[in-house]
Order: structure tokens, then sequence, then C-alpha cells
């Protein structure tokens, strides 16, 4: 008899795998920095560039900065270092092998989301 | 490989409704992933009305009904009914937990029951465990020792040397953390997986095993123990409500104390 190739079983995050706040904090922690080194980084570094190459570069690239889009680029770029930031402590906790229970997984995950958004805030109030 | 999406072919589609005879207000419906190895079609998701009132509290007593009562078809496995032989691990509302102790009640609107995630299926809601047996067995889960018995005596323990191991030993390997593991899915060849690693962790502790340096040479890979990243889905989801993260975080620290840093 010629059985067919057997189907991989359903794994999904969302459409079959719930999304609770350990996957949730976990992919958000790696977009995050996939977002600072694709484009914070860069841009930072256009900066500097930006810098070098006199004044007018630098006038165009701060203009730009406080253009629609160019706000949007900062404001995500602040709330990503602030996640990426305070995530990455709640992850240094964790190597020591500290708050590792269940409800104090979901308090650190509630206060880095928290904390996160207060940080931008703050440091957006400011800028 | 990161792979996104399901094959083509192995898309649950829409399958057949079972409607209940007479239908009370306390009917539920169960939407329960099929694959057929006979038929060589696509999975399907057959969805079975459940009188409630004439059921059992856990959603094992209705995938029995069901097989009983509406669909003898239906094929999965089960054995102690309470929680001990971690037959009937199954992704069941979203997240992996044995059928048996998970009750209905515990579940808002449709149940929706899948085999473990990312596996391959054998049928319905039977998956291949071999990888995964064939996993525990590469770390030797038994007592290795160096030293020679005297033949009239046990290897003893002291009480607090016993408390190590709970929490640990009583993991009945039902694979519900492992499989909820997006590391585990991705890089399951290699990655050993948090049951694997707690069972690790549970010989490493024992003070009657002697081989632990051996055991930590052989977790001290970027694939078998590393691939952890502290996801944390292991721990929530353990319906034994062990912390499979914490055994696994413990064994890198025995690593990092090892290298004396």
């Amino acid at each position: 008899m010629n059985t067919p190739k057997r189907p991989m079983s359903p794994y999904m995050l969302g459409p079959y795998y719930k999304f609770q706040i350990t996957s949730l904090l976990s992919i958000l922690n790696r977009l995050t920095g996939v977002f600072m080194s694709m484009v914070t980084a860069p841009l930072l570094l256009c900066w500097l560039i930006a810098l070098v190459s006199g004044e007018e570069a630098f006038n165009g690239l701060g203009n730009w900065l406080l253009s629609l889009p160019g706000r949007v680029v900062v404001a995500a770029s602040v709330f990503c270092f602030s996640f990426h930031f305070l995530a990455g402590i709640r992850h240094l906790v964790w190597d020591a092998g500290w708050m590792m229970e269940m409800h104090q997984v979901r308090l650190s995950g509630w206060f880095t989301i928290a904390g996160s958004m207060l940080m931008s805030l703050i440091v957006l109030g400011a800028g | 490989m990161l792979e996104l999406r399901l094959a083509p072919e192995a898309r649950p589609l829409k399958g057949q409704h079972f409607s209940a005879e007479d239908a009370t207000a306390n009917t539920r419906i169960f939407r329960v992933y099929r694959w057929d190895p006979d038929q060589g079609k696509n999975p399907r998701i057959d969805s079975y009305e459940v009188d409630l009132d004439n059921c059992g509290p856990m959603v094992l007593d209705a995938i029995i009904k069901i097989k009983n009562e509406i669909d003898p078809s239906l094929t999965f496995r089960r054995s102690c009914r309470e929680g001990i032989c971690g037959s009937c691990a199954m992704n069941i509302d979203g997240t992996n937990t044995l059928a048996c102790t998970k009750p209905i009640r515990e579940i808002k609107g449709d149940v929706r029951i899948n085999p473990l995630p990312h596996l391959e299926v054998v049928k319905d809601l039977v998956p291949d465990m071999s990888h995964f047996y064939a996993q525990y067995a590469s770390i030797k889960p038994w007592i290795r020792t160096q030293s020679v018995p005297l033949p009239d005596k046990e290897r003893l323990q002291s009480h607090d040397d016993r408390d190590k191991l709970d929490g640990l030993y009583e993991c009945i390997l039902c694979a519900c953390c492992s499989t909820s593991c997006p590391s585990y899915w991705w890089n399951g060849d290699r990655y050993l997986g948090p049951a694997i690693l707690l069972q690790a962790y549970r010989w490493l502790v024992d003070s009657r095993d002697e081989v632990t340096g051996e055991r930590l040479d052989e977790l001290d890979d970027p694939f078998r123990l590393y691939r952890c990243h502290t996801i944390m889905n292991c721990t929530a989801t353990c319906p034994k409500g062990l912390n499979p993260a914490k055994a696994i975080a413990e064994t890198k620290k025995m690593l990092l104390a090892r290298s004396g840093i």
C-alpha cells in the first residue's frame, strides 16, 4: 500500500497557537531589534555622514527628521529602543535564574510593555 | 529552516458537520483536525455538536463521546484519563494541554482541537513522536555511575538532595511544552526542546549520578541547549505546572559556573 506523505500539524502563532504574553514579547523583542539595526542605526550613521558633509546636508537631514515621516521614524526608533532595553534587562534577570515563575513572567511582561511606552513618552516629550 | 506557513497539501480545509440529533441549550461545537492517510487528501476540520448535559466534564470525555456515538473513525491517543500518562496531549483552544485534565467549561465558544503542533501527523490527532523519543534517549536518561556499588547497599540520597528533584521528576513526557516552543518548531531537528532539557537537568542535579561533567559536555552546544531563547511558552503551557524554562536557565548557569567566569 502506498501511504501518502504525512502532513505537518498546524503550528503557527496566531491562527493555530494562541499568542500569549510569553511569545508576544519574545517576537516583539526580535522585531524591535531588527528595526533598530535596519532603520535606526543606518539613520544615525546618515546623521554622522551629514555632519561631516557640511551645513547644507546636516540641515537637510534635520528638516527631514522634523517632517511627518521623519517624526514617525524617530518615534518608532525611540519606542524600539525603550522596549528592547527593558526586555533586555528582563532577559538578563532570567539568565541569572530569577523571576521565572509564571506570575512573575506575566508581571515583568506587563511592566516591560508599560515601561517602554512610558519611557518613549518621556523621551519624546522632552525632545 | 524558518517555515512560516504550512505546505499547501498540509493546510486544513473545511470538513463535515455532524449535527446533534436533539440539540439542547447546552450544546457545544467541537472543531477537530482530521487527516486520513488512506485518502491522500488535505487535512480537514470536522465539526461535531456535542450535548454537554450528557457528557463528562473534560475535553477527553467529549472526544470519547464523539468516537463512541457520532464518528467512530476519529483517532486519538488516550490511556489513564487522569493526567499521568501523557497520551492525550493535544492542542486545545490554541494551547497544548492534556485533554483529560482540561475542563470544557474553561473554553469559551467552539472547542478547537488540533494535534500537537509542528509534528508529522500519523492520523487525525495522532502525531509521530519518534524524533522526540529519540532525543530523549540521546540524553541517556538513567543513573550513570563510575563508583562500584557494594552488593548489599543501595545508593542512598539525603532528604535535601531528594528535594532537588521536585518539580522535575513529575514530568510525564507528554511533549506539550516542546511542541509549544517556536524555537523547537524551527530547530527541532537539532535543538532538544524544553521537555528533554528538563529531563537532562533532572539527571544533572541527581546526587547519585556521577557523570555530571559528561552530561554538561553533551549539552554544551549552540543548538542542543542554546536554541532556548527564554520565550517561556513551555512553562506557560505545561499541564503539570512544571517549569522547563527554569530548568534550562539552571543548566546554562551550571555551564557558566563550570567555565569559571
